[in-house]
């Protein structure tokens, strides 16, 4: 509630003539971080901050990303920190002042860059409000509150105009042996719920043994990784339903798996595959 | 221990991997009242029988290098054969080779890693076993450092490397793994039982194995290369499991004695019914979500070789 209030007082106050010095902000993981006036170098560590911070318009204020940030395309010429772990001495060398991550996901660099006195700033959505929630703090904390707004507005606007009626059963597939997939509570299971999908796996990104999915033998299935050999030999494929039905999707998983607007084509693509008018 | 005549114990060991088979038949993540013929026969057979091959090739090269080795720690890890293989398997698949090829490509990582380390240890014509141990552990502990990061450039998907690098039993395709380890496995076991004697000779040091007629470099090459390619075939199909290969022959040792025509046996079916349980445990840890098997062999395995140890039975390796 106080955030929220304090998110309020934040959006009423737009515009100010000179931003208050150093401004406290609480983040994902509801810790209070120190965020300079307006932030000139900012360090991403996950694609999905690059990809939301060019969404807010704070492509200029970006000073470096990682390799695994290719959306948007031009985020590509950014100077890279690191890719799989993050090279301190790189984000120190590119005098970084604000460094944007998944904390949960770069524990270890996030840790390691506090202790050098950078403020981290940490986004984790679970959530389409959440994804929305995390375009307005980084409109805010860029200077850059109305057009955070704005974007969360499109964003939500976009998502809302799917407007799916209950479908088919569905297996999202994220990673193949061990296999991977998500139930509801992740914004890719928000995705599949708001494109009519009724998931066959409860709660969030998990584990699956391949048993578990044939007893549940779904309607639909979209498969979101490159791992496609030997798929259709697996242990009772041709018996499934989707199979039988031709309703087995291979899709591209950067529409699925990012917490950011690509996740919205995702939901489109998803909305018109669970509602196709004659699958085969 | 009080050691049990190979006779007795084999079957003895074949009656436990019966029971433990019809056990992984019936735990699993979907109850019992909604399990169809396709989820028994076909996910949870094949998935038994993957996981008893397994655990036999990986039991069935530990015996071999051990022997060979003479040396109590070697396994198909430490021999940096484990290492090789997950590097040519992973390559292939990261690239989208068929599995069958992967296998192959696991073969070549696996054999020519433990060549390298032969090669390696290598002074002045003579291999001794204590440099090949060392020279194959660092070979192989290169070759995963390049499997993790060839997996996190190519995939940066982590259940993927966890999969490699800790062992996973299959549960889509099982009988494709099957297929291939079968015919791997027989081979290489034939090769062990072939020179079983000489195994049991080259225990009293190459030297006086050679004087009571073992052709002691051609059996050792020999030998080596079959314990390369049942333990590449395993890792080529499950990934790194380790501890097996260590803990196996250990134990069978200690059961049966160290006379290989009842050592080989009992270590393949002893490894086997250790891997079903192993996989069963993986399995039923948490329902429906699969636990790294390796990660179950190591829980396992790493107190139970140290209870060994104490029992001094590494004397008799």
């Amino acid at each position: 509630m106080r955030r929220l209030a304090f998110l309020l007082l934040l959006l009423g106050c737009e515009r100010p003539a000179a931003p208050p010095a150093g401004r406290v902000f609480t983040d994902s993981r509801g810790k209070s971080v120190v965020v300079p006036a307006r932030p000139g170098r900012i360090v991403t560590l996950v694609p999905s901050a690059t990809e939301l911070l060019y969404r807010v318009g704070a492509a200029e204020q970006i000073a470096g990303v990682t390799t695994a940030c290719d959306w948007p395309p031009e985020a590509k010429a950014k100077p890279k920190v690191g890719g799989v772990t993050v090279d301190l001495e790189r984000v120190l060398a590119l005098k970084a002042d604000l460094v944007v991550t998944c904390v949960r996901m770069t524990r270890r660099a996030s840790e390691d860059l506090e202790a050098r006195g950078l403020p981290v700033y940490s986004i984790d959505p679970a959530s389409f409000a959440g994804i929305a929630e995390a375009l307005r703090r980084l409109g805010e904390i860029t200077g850059r509150a109305e057009a955070g707004a704005k974007a969360a507005e499109e964003f939500l606007t976009r998502a809302e105009a799917v407007k799916a009626r209950e479908g088919p059963t569905v297996y999202f597939e994220s990673s193949s042996e061990p296999m991977g997939t998500t139930g509801a509570d992740s914004y890719t299971g928000e995705a599949l719920r708001r494109a009519g999908g009724r998931n066959v796996f409860e709660g969030g990104w998990r584990l699956t043994d391949w048993e578990g999915v044939l007893a549940r033998d779904p309607e639909v299935m979209l498969i979101a990784h490159d791992r496609r050999e030997g798929i259709a030999r697996r242990a009772g494929w041709s018996g499934l339903k989707a199979v039988k039905t031709g309703r087995v999707h291979f899709v591209a998983p950067e529409r699925y798996v990012y917490p950011t607007f690509r996740l919205l084509d995702g939901l489109e693509e998803a909305a018109r595959l669970f509602h196709e008018k004659n699958p085969r | 221990m009080k050691r049990i005549p190979a006779s007795l114990a084999v079957p003895g060991l074949v009656l436990a991997a019966l029971g433990a088979a019809g056990l992984s038949l019936v735990v699993g993540s979907t109850p019992l009242s909604q399990l169809s013929a396709t989820i028994l026969w076909e996910v949870r057979q094949g998935r038994t029988v993957l996981a008893f091959l397994v655990g036999a090739s990986l039991a069935a090269s530990g015996t071999a290098f051990q022997g060979l080795f003479r040396n109590p720690l070697a396994d198909p890890f430490v021999a940096g054969v484990s290492g090789g293989a997950a590097l040519g398997a992973v390559g292939a698949v990261v690239w989208g080779a068929p599995l069958w090829s992967a296998a192959a490509w696991a073969f070549a990582g696996g054999v020519g890693a433990a060549l390298l380390a032969w090669r390696l240890a290598r002074v002045r014509g003579r291999v001794p076993a204590g440099s090949l141990l060392l020279s194959g552990f660092a070979v192989g502990t290169f070759a995963s450092a390049i499997v993790s990061v060839l997996l996190l450039a190519k995939s940066r998907n982590w259940n993927e490397v966890v999969g490699w690098l800790m062992g996973f039993v299959s549960d889509a395709n099982p009988w494709d793994r099957v297929l291939v380890l079968a015919p791997c496995l027989a081979a290489s076991v034939a090769v062990m039982a072939w020179h079983a004697r000489d195994l049991d000779l080259l225990l009293l040091g190459e030297e006086t194995a050679g004087s009571l007629g073992v052709d002691v470099e051609g059996a050792k090459g020999r030998l080596l290369v079959a314990a390369s390619v049942a333990a590449s075939a395993a890792v080529a199909v499950c990934g790194i499991v380790g501890f097996v290969g260590l803990i196996v022959p250990h134990a069978m040792r200690a059961l049966v004695g160290p006379r290989h025509r009842g050592l080989l046996p009992a270590a393949l079916v002893g490894g086997g019914v250790l891997l079903v349980l192993a996989d069963i445990v993986a399995r039923a840890a948490v329902p429906g979500v699969p636990m790294p098997v390796g990660a179950v062999t190591a829980l396992c395995g790493a107190p139970f070789f140290l209870h060994l140890l104490r029992r001094k039975s590494l004397r008799s390796g």
